[in-house]
């Protein structure tokens, strides 16, 4: 198929997936930040923006919501990421159906009425409207190689950011809150109960790393990255091995890893080597294959 | 009929038309929302209370437990001695049921007349002999406080049985922190988010002896109950199961729930549906709610029932009288929290003095809750205070009589965007895992939406307001400060960070003018086809 198509593909799964992402993480820490004390919430802005590798450190909630909102030009805040969504989507509308494409642009509608002051309705509209654009892809787009590129992305990104929000520790210093906090930025709150353990800090981080039943956790969404990328190299036969390592060895360490502080740690620093790479070798295999010709602007 | 009530209730914000001193800076951005500001966040309140299926039934309709967007703000020191009245209220409270369903020491000490105790309603006799693992009754207690004209907070009833309301407090506060987060500006809240966890705290701890690994549940009585949503809410943040009566049996004195595996033995039954539903082989034979044979099950401590059976004789209306004097017989100290004045109507003068001046006074059935049966002298017609005084004068034991209180009131959103007293009243809730008590800070405000109401409760269709309970911080613009230093190499601040990997320009600028320069051409060859 088309690189262009193919990386499209993949980028507009990694956008979809970190708006939503990044979304519920502002509504979340937005809530546990709002009521706090005055010292917590100027630690609890400046851990965010440092995790998410935002330059600009906020010094309240609403200085927050306005960093991590962000604008167009910053792909690493909402804003951007729903701008990468959406000139993906326009570069490849050939190929997508026009009921996705029709959610996208209403998604795009959102962003014109966000509200600042007033970010929890705002936040919730464009989840909302990320939902259904979800839903529509898995339903009517054909199950090709774009889909395991799009789903290959969305789960490098979900890998990645939820090893971010565990980096934070957010779940440790807000001994109260923190652990659902945590938990709610990544929708997990109902699982987790589910399987009726108390919740405390040390639970919150295991589950979220090796939790086979929760979607994100991140052996989860290694294994779905994994099985995409199984599917790819079989469809290009290409030699699979050298591409599928840094996901695969994360997968096995998650697998065999015990509940020690240090060794969850050291997966948790590891993840976003691994998508790094990970997407570095898709990149070269698929998207500019070896030999392509590059005109610079 | 509106008539005036005797008494000048105080505000709790307004003094003399001007905020109190702590409240000045939420009164400036309470101004800064404005009147068309609180039309649009009640319309967004709404919307998100029924989305999220905050709901609370009222006579069989499913409807959001309005909470009004003005929060009510308690500050640091009237916390503090609200929290110690409450905990030795229920500390003392807790030495009662012991003793009532235990040895009795109180009626050989003349404490509480026997009588009293043994024509209550709610005192069974079923329960006697019962001794909880922990030696905890009151596992969860909600106490509801009001603000009397001279500013002193009141008890005015305890609730031992079971209480609710505790998922509004934590939901509220959520809704707040959505619809209207600047009001939350310049101050620095106590959580509550915490109660679920100390609640399953206390249902381990109440677990019967030897058992390690208790499986605990929460009883409701289903969906058409009232405080549904509730009992949801606590089950599914505890993370433990929710059944029905008919989930459940009993074999041999134990309990067991029926699940697609078998029999899993229960050791912990919080429940909330009441003692007479609860056991049909002790209580009413015909309740489809309850577990035959649970009573024996807790006697033979293989299971424990949280709260315990028979509290009710503990918040009984008649027996609150005697609470300060409880809490000098069991704690030998001085109730910190005073009681609204109570007439004993037993007592023949008494009864008279009360049956002369109806009109002025506050009637109450001693077994009742939910507001159901109050008669408010001042605002009652003659024929009605003719009922009650005959139904007094039949049964005395069965009324309480009070003066009235001129509850507090707190501005309240009207429907137009404008702000109104109302009448509020305060239901802290506090949890015993039998070594403390520990009291959610905050808690339920309960606000009369109707102008003139005193009638604050749930089902008198009464709204509620989210409860703040400020940390000793100062108020005013948040800055940041140094917070306690830990070690560097520890702390995420110091990790290095990989930024956020991002994709190829799709759109760039070079190629979008190229591109649309084709466009132009396009259009140009038109335009020469036209002038052609």
């Amino acid at each position: 198929m088309l690189s262009r198509l193919a990386e499209s593909s993949f980028w507009l799964g990694r956008y979809l997936e970190r708006s939503e992402g990044l979304s519920r993480l502002l509504l979340e820490f937005h809530q546990l930040l709002i009521q706090d004390q005055r010292a917590h919430v100027s630690r609890g802005c400046a851990l965010l923006s440092h995790g998410l590798g935002l330059d600009t450190t906020p010094f309240n909630a609403r200085t927050l919501v306005e960093v991590v909102y962000g604008d167009t030009s910053n792909p690493s805040t909402i804003r951007g990421a729903l701008h990468g969504v959406r000139s993906n989507a326009r570069s490849i509308r050939d190929t997508l159906p026009s009921d996705f494409y029709e959610s996208i642009n209403r998604l795009n509608a959102a962003t014109e009425e966000f509200d600042i002051e007033s970010p929890g309705r705002s936040l919730k509209e464009i989840l909302d409207r990320l939902a259904v654009s979800n839903g529509i892809y898995e339903w009517l787009a054909p199950s090709d190689e774009a889909s395991h590129f799009f789903e290959l992305g969305r789960n490098l990104e979900r890998m990645d950011l939820v090893s971010r929000l565990l980096t934070l520790q957010i779940e440790k210093e807000w001994r109260d809150q923190g652990p659902a906090t945590t938990l709610r930025a990544v929708g997990g709150l109902s699982t987790f109960l589910r399987a009726r353990v108390p919740i405390s800090a040390e639970r919150v981080r295991s589950f979220l790393i090796k939790d086979p039943a929760f979607p994100r956790s991140l052996f989860e969404s290694g294994r779905m990255a994994e099985a995409a990328l199984r599917e790819i190299t079989k469809l290009n036969g290409t030699a699979s091995e050298l591409i599928l390592r840094p996901i695969g060895l994360l997968g096995s360490q998650i697998h065999f890893i015990n509940d020690d502080p240090d060794e969850m740690a050291r997966i948790i620093a590891k993840t976003p080597h691994a998508v790094e790479e990970t997407s570095a070798s898709i990149k070269a295999n698929f998207f500019r294959p070896v030999g392509s010709i590059v005109w610079s602007n | 009929m509106k008539v005036r009530l005797p008494l000048n209730p105080i505000d709790e914000y307004l003094v003399d038309g001007a905020p109190r001193a702590e409240l000045a800076y939420l009164w400036e951005t309470i101004a800064k929302v404005g009147r068309d500001g609180f039309v649009s966040r009640a319309k967004q309140r709404d919307l998100y209370l029924s989305m999220q299926g905050i709901t609370f039934t009222l006579s069989g309709i499913e409807r959001p437990l309005p909470v009004d967007l003005i929060p009510r703000v308690i500050e640091v020191q009237e916390w503090q001695h609200l929290e110690a009245g409450i905990k030795q209220r229920i500390t003392a409270l807790e030495a009662f049921l012991d003793d009532v369903y235990g040895e009795q020491h109180l009626f050989r000490d003349g404490i509480v007349p026997k009588a009293l105790i043994q024509s209550s309603e709610h005192y069974h006799r079923a329960a006697h002999g019962i001794k909880p693992a922990n030696g905890v009754h009151i596992h969860v207690a909600g106490v509801d406080l009001v603000r009397d004209q001279n500013g002193t907070l009141r008890v005015l009833e305890d609730n031992l049985r079971s209480p609710s309301g505790v998922s509004y407090v934590m939901e509220n506060r959520r809704t707040m922190a959505h619809v209207v987060p600047e009001l939350f500006n310049g101050y620095s809240i106590r959580s509550v988010d915490e109660y679920p966890e100390r609640l399953i705290a206390a249902l381990i701890a109440a677990s019967p002896r030897g058992v390690s690994n208790p499986n605990i549940v929460v009883l409701t009585p289903g969906v058409h109950n009232s405080a549904h949503f509730e009992h949801a809410f606590l089950a599914r943040r505890m993370g433990v199961e929710l059944v029905e009566g008919r989930d459940l049996y009993c074999r041999n004195n134990k309990v067991y729930m029926r699940t697609t595996q078998g029999s899993e033995e229960i050791h912990v039954i919080y429940r909330r549906i009441d003692d007479d539903f609860l056991d049909p082989i002790h209580f009413k034979p015909d309740s489809l709610l309850g577990i035959p044979g649970v009573l024996n099950a807790a006697r033979a401590n293989n299971v424990s029932i949280a709260n315990g059976v028979g509290n009710g004789v503990a918040d009984d209306k008649a027996l609150y009288t005697y609470v300060p004097r409880l809490i000098e017989y069991y704690l030998n100290q001085k109730a910190i929290l005073p009681n609204v004045d109570s007439f004993d109507l037993q007592d023949p003068d008494v009864l008279h003095d009360v049956l002369s001046r109806l009109d002025e006074l506050v009637v109450k059935p001693v077994a009742g809750s939910g507001g159901y049966g109050i008669t408010i002298g001042p605002k009652a017609t003659k024929e009605e205070l003719a009922i009650v005084a005959d139904e007094i004068t039949l049964n005395p034991r069965n009324w309480v009589a009070q003066p009235l209180v001129a509850l507090s009131t707190i501005p309240t959103v009207q429907e137009d965007g404008s702000l109104s007293p109302r009448h509020v009243d305060l239901r802290p809730f506090a949890v015993n895992d039998g070594k403390e008590v520990w009291v959610l800070p905050g808690g339920l405000t309960r606000v009369a939406l109707v102008e003139g109401n005193v009638v604050v409760n749930s089902s008198q269709g009464g709204g509620s307001k989210d409860t703040w309970v400020l940390t000793d911080e100062t108020i005013g613009e948040r800055e940041s400060i140094e917070i306690e230093e830990t070690d560097p190499a520890l702390d995420p601040l110091n990790l290095e960070i990989v930024p956020q990997e991002i994709g190829p320009e799709v759109l760039p600028p070079s190629r979008m003018r190229q591109q649309e320069e084709q466009q132009q051409q396009y259009h140009v060859n038109l335009e020469v086809c036209h002038n052609a």
